[in-house]
């Protein structure tokens, strides 16, 4: 009997502590009791026996319609000040203040409200200098005197227990309605409940049962102390979004206020979802909650602000979607673009200026664009998402470039005119945007040139173009242009004396008929007249011998390359440009092999102290010229050249830092580095460090990103499809094999182990594995098991 | 100013620190600006002239302060000095609540 008894008092005791829990963990359901101090707040203000009407009429609005309306005025000022003051907006009651005269009844309520802010910031020194030169017998003396009694003795006596809630200390009611106020005693007990917890778990940071506890203070304390209230839901919140766990962030959410601008928490519901991959459907109805049903309430906040709010939503939410692509190395669905298109239009629809959605816009577009080669749909929305774009936000200039371009190409050069104007109103750094204006004058007398009614326009924009002409580009095209278009007009003597003044110019044959050719395209020759230049330029090309001279052919390529920086592209796969490009590698492929130079262990007259020689040298570079294969090796002239002319060395570093990384893990582009870098800390030239020292920079940061590659390529190749001990985050994580290691020899042995698995496989490898088996107890056959597969 | 705004929400808007209505005007918007930076001289009250400031900047382009709403909510101090700081001061008490704090007492009260 006695055993059944014990049994049913247990049960009773569980199914006890199992409400109890259950109320703490839904405290949606749970009513508040209201604490001593909510009753104190239910106080009205009591006209006195021969209170000043002027007094009365501050919180009787009978009295103040009785004033003469001056007065009224400035009562009604007075009272509106106090309500901001209470609402936390004291610059705004000072500011609604500044209408009272010194001479008003009213004087007085301006000084207690002055006080009253300090008072309120916590500054009771500066509060009773406003305070002490108050009329006495009216009520802000009376007010003053109570709340600076009441803080005092609060301060004096910090609530630490429950009992504190009944002040013992204060004399009349309304006394103690202020003591009771100013020490929140209550409040502080439940507050501190929740601060005392502790977790077990180091990830924990916020649990249900403090959620719970602060849902409760919430809904007591708020009436009493909103500030406090206010920061301490938002302090617990922020604690709760740092863990895993996502209850208790998810009923504070529920059931705390949040601040005016988010009062339902969605956005902070928002930034928790963003963190989950797989919670992009989520992120959606929490955007469109927070873009459709909170922001229109938020009547408060301006329209732009609002507009702001949605449109960051949107773009977040779009920005979810992306962000998974990227992580994944997936592509998204057509249904899941359309989705991303959609929002990220609506957020530019709702905020136009918002750089990141532009932004992202044109990324999708790009990769539908790319797709669709017909220039169909997809490429016309690219151009539109463009010139959106550029519209709020002309610095783009990469974008600006492409639209004019693309109006050019349509022959629409007033639309092209005004972002030319924009572009060149930017003065930017970039060597296409300063030469915008004689570009777009040199591709529009092309495109006029084209149409023989339009030569005379031709030939404006031409004299338009040579006035813009930049200062970087050799002036010794001019003659060669001024001649084509004279040709296409028609003037025979005028071509052949504008040619010859070219020539006269040029250091060479060669750079002048590669100038003249280029002139001749552009200008819309006719091909009979190209064609002969053209085979001119190929048969030298094909001239170019292990001996013949670098500088022609240093000179054509510096041209191209000039054309390429400056947006004038080299379309044409049978441009005669890449026939010298070929025998301009060759040619640097050889050097030195047949000159006495090359015997003695010097390297033949290159010109390397010619910026002209390196220019030529990027543009071989950047077509390919010296090979696609990987890892990319410079021709033995150059190579030569790097491992000793510091110059040489940066500019094969920063070709190789762009092309192909890996290379640079060797140990000859470890020399080149060091040369640079010697070089850098001698040279008095602040330009010429300034270059080289970030070409020496990124190189540094390419090899450690190419080692790392390489650390987890030669891990892989193990075929154990592991990560490497540095990446595993615990020991479990191991394979088995490397844990039987860790077992028998510790770290140690393990740090021992991984860089001789790591690296090459020889006979030194296999002896110190066979060495380091022996030390851990391992046979040599056992130790093979274990590391092959 | 920069925690606070990342624990409460954002700042009180540009609307509100300029004393203007939700639907003001640029124009009207650098008028009141204008006049509040000639109450509050920027050497003698440098604090409310930041404030006056990044309000008209938020006015101009709110973009900015909406984006800086998308942050993860940092945490100034923790739940303890929370509690410490806002018992140091005293709390805002409504209107009615203050002006009932000025009543003469009744007889038998002390």
């Amino acid at each position: 009997m006695g055993s059944r008894k014990r049994k049913n008092n247990n049960r009773r005791q569980a199914q006890l502590a199992r409400r109890q829990r259950n109320r703490l963990l839904n405290p949606e359901g749970w009513q508040p009791r209201p604490p001593a101090e909510a009753a104190w707040l239910d106080v009205a203000p009591l006209a006195a026996p021969n209170e000043s009407a002027e007094d009365q009429a501050v919180f009787d609005a009978d009295v103040s319609n009785r004033l003469p309306p001056d007065l009224q005025a400035e009562s009604a000022v007075v009272r509106e000040a106090l309500d901001l003051t209470a609402r936390g907006e004291p610059h705004a009651a000072l500011d609604r203040l500044a209408v009272i005269g010194r001479k008003s009844p009213y004087a007085d309520w301006r000084l207690f409200i002055r006080g009253l802010v300090a008072f309120q910031r916590g500054d009771l020194a500066a509060a009773r200098e406003a305070w002490h030169r108050l009329e006495h017998g009216r009520r802000p003396i009376r007010i003053a005197t109570v709340l600076s009694r009441a803080w005092e003795e609060a301060a004096a006596a910090p609530s630490g227990s429950p009992r504190a809630v009944v002040p013992a200390a204060a004399g009349s009611a309304h006394e103690v309605v202020a003591l009771g106020l100013m020490r929140r005693a209550s409040m502080w007990t439940a507050a501190r409940e929740i601060a005392a917890v502790r977790h077990r778990d180091e990830e924990r940071t916020f649990s249900a049962s403090q959620a719970a506890l602060a849902i409760r203070l919430e809904k007591q304390f708020r009436p009493l102390d909103p500030d406090f209230v206010s920061e301490f839901s938002a302090a617990c919140r922020a604690l709760a979004l740092r863990q895993r766990d996502e209850e208790p962030l998810l009923a504070l959410c529920r059931s705390t206020a949040g601040p005016a601008d988010d009062p339902r928490n969605t956005r902070l519901q928002f930034i928790h979802l963003q963190r989950f991959m797989d919670a992009d459907e989520e992120v959606r109805q929490c955007a469109r909650e927070h873009v459709d049903r909170d922001l229109p309430g938020l009547m408060h906040l301006p329209e732009p602000l609002r507009a702001a709010l949605a449109g960051v939503t949107l773009e977040r939410a779009a920005a979810h979607l992306l962000d998974q692509e990227d992580g994944f190395m997936s592509e998204l669905t057509p249904h899941e673009e359309q989705v991303c298109e959609r929002l990220l239009r609506e957020s530019l629809e709702r905020y136009p200026r918002n750089r990141r959605a532009h932004e992202a816009l044109i990324a999708l577009l790009t990769t539908r664009g790319e797709e669709d080669e017909s220039d169909g749909d997809a490429g016309r929305a690219l151009f539109n998402a463009k010139l959106a774009f550029v519209g709020f936000f002309p610095d783009q200039y990469v974008h600006v470039q492409d639209l004019i371009d693309r109006f050019i190409a349509a022959g629409n050069f007033a639309r092209a005119e005004p972002l030319v104007k924009s572009l060149i109103d930017q003065r930017t750094g970039d060597a296409g945007s300063r030469s915008v204006a004689w570009r777009f004058e040199l591709l529009k007398a092309s495109a006029l040139a084209a149409t023989d009614d339009l030569l005379a326009q031709a030939r404006t924009a031409l004299e338009a173009s040579i006035a813009a002409w930049p200062n970087w580009i050799p002036r010794l095209w001019i003659p060669f242009l001024e001649a084509a278009l004279r040709l296409r007009e028609g003037d025979e003597a005028g071509y052949t004396a504008a040619v010859d003044a070219g020539r006269r110019e040029s250091p060479d044959a060669l750079s002048s008929d590669v100038m003249l050719h280029e002139a001749l395209v552009r200008m819309k020759c006719p091909t009979e007249r190209i064609e002969p230049i053209r085979m001119r330029i190929r048969q030298a090309a094909k001239d170019v011998a292990i001996d013949s001279p670098v500088g022609p052919l240093a000179n054509a390529a510096c041209f191209f390359m000039e054309l390429e920086r400056c947006g004038i592209p080299l379309d044409d796969d049978a441009h005669p440009a890449f026939s010298i490009g070929g025998a301009f590698a060759r040619r640097l492929g050889q050097d030195g092999k047949s000159t006495l130079g090359s015997l003695i262990g010097r390297t033949s007259g290159l010109p390397v102290d010619d910026p002209g020689f390196w220019a030529a040298f990027r543009w071989l570079a950047n077509h390919d010229f010296f090979g696609v294969v990987k890892p990319r090796r410079e021709p033995k002239g150059i190579a030569r050249l790097a491992d000793r002319q510091p110059r040489a060395a940066a500019e094969v570093l920063e070709w190789l830092t762009r092309t192909s990384p890996d290379s640079l893990t060797t140990r000859k582009a470890g020399k080149r580095l060091t040369l640079v870098e010697r070089f850098i800390a001698t040279e008095p030239n602040a330009a010429i460090v300034q270059r080289l020292g970030a070409i020496v920079t990124a190189a540094r940061e390419a090899i450690e990103e190419a080692e790392k590659r390489e650390r987890q390529t030669r891990f892989r190749m193990t075929g154990r499809g592991f990560p490497p001990p540095e990446y595993a985050r615990s020991p479990s994580d191991l394979p088995p094999f490397l844990q039987i290691i860790l077992d028998r020899g510790g770290p140690d042995a393990l740090a021992e182990l991984v860089p001789l698995l790591v690296g090459p496989r020889n006979e030194r490898t296999a002896k110190r594995i066979a060495q380091l088996a022996a030390r851990l107890g391992i046979s040599k056959s056992q130790m093979i098991d274990l590391l092959e597969p | 100013m920069a925690d606070d705004m990342l624990i409460n929400g954002l700042p009180p808007a540009a609307h509100l620190v300029l004393g203007l209505a939700t639907t003001a005007t640029p124009e009207e918007a650098r008028a009141a600006y204008l006049e509040a930076v000639r109450r509050h001289p920027p050497d003698r009250e440098p604090e409310r002239f930041r404030e006056l400031h990044t309000a008209m900047q938020a006015f101009c382009d709110p973009l900015p302060l909406a984006e800086s709403a998308f942050r993860v909510p940092r945490l100034r101090s923790d739940l303890k000095a929370i509690i410490a700081a806002a018992a140091a001061r005293p709390p805002r008490l409504p209107a009615r609540v203050l002006l009932a704090l000025g009543n003469v007492p009744q007889d038998g009260e002390r």
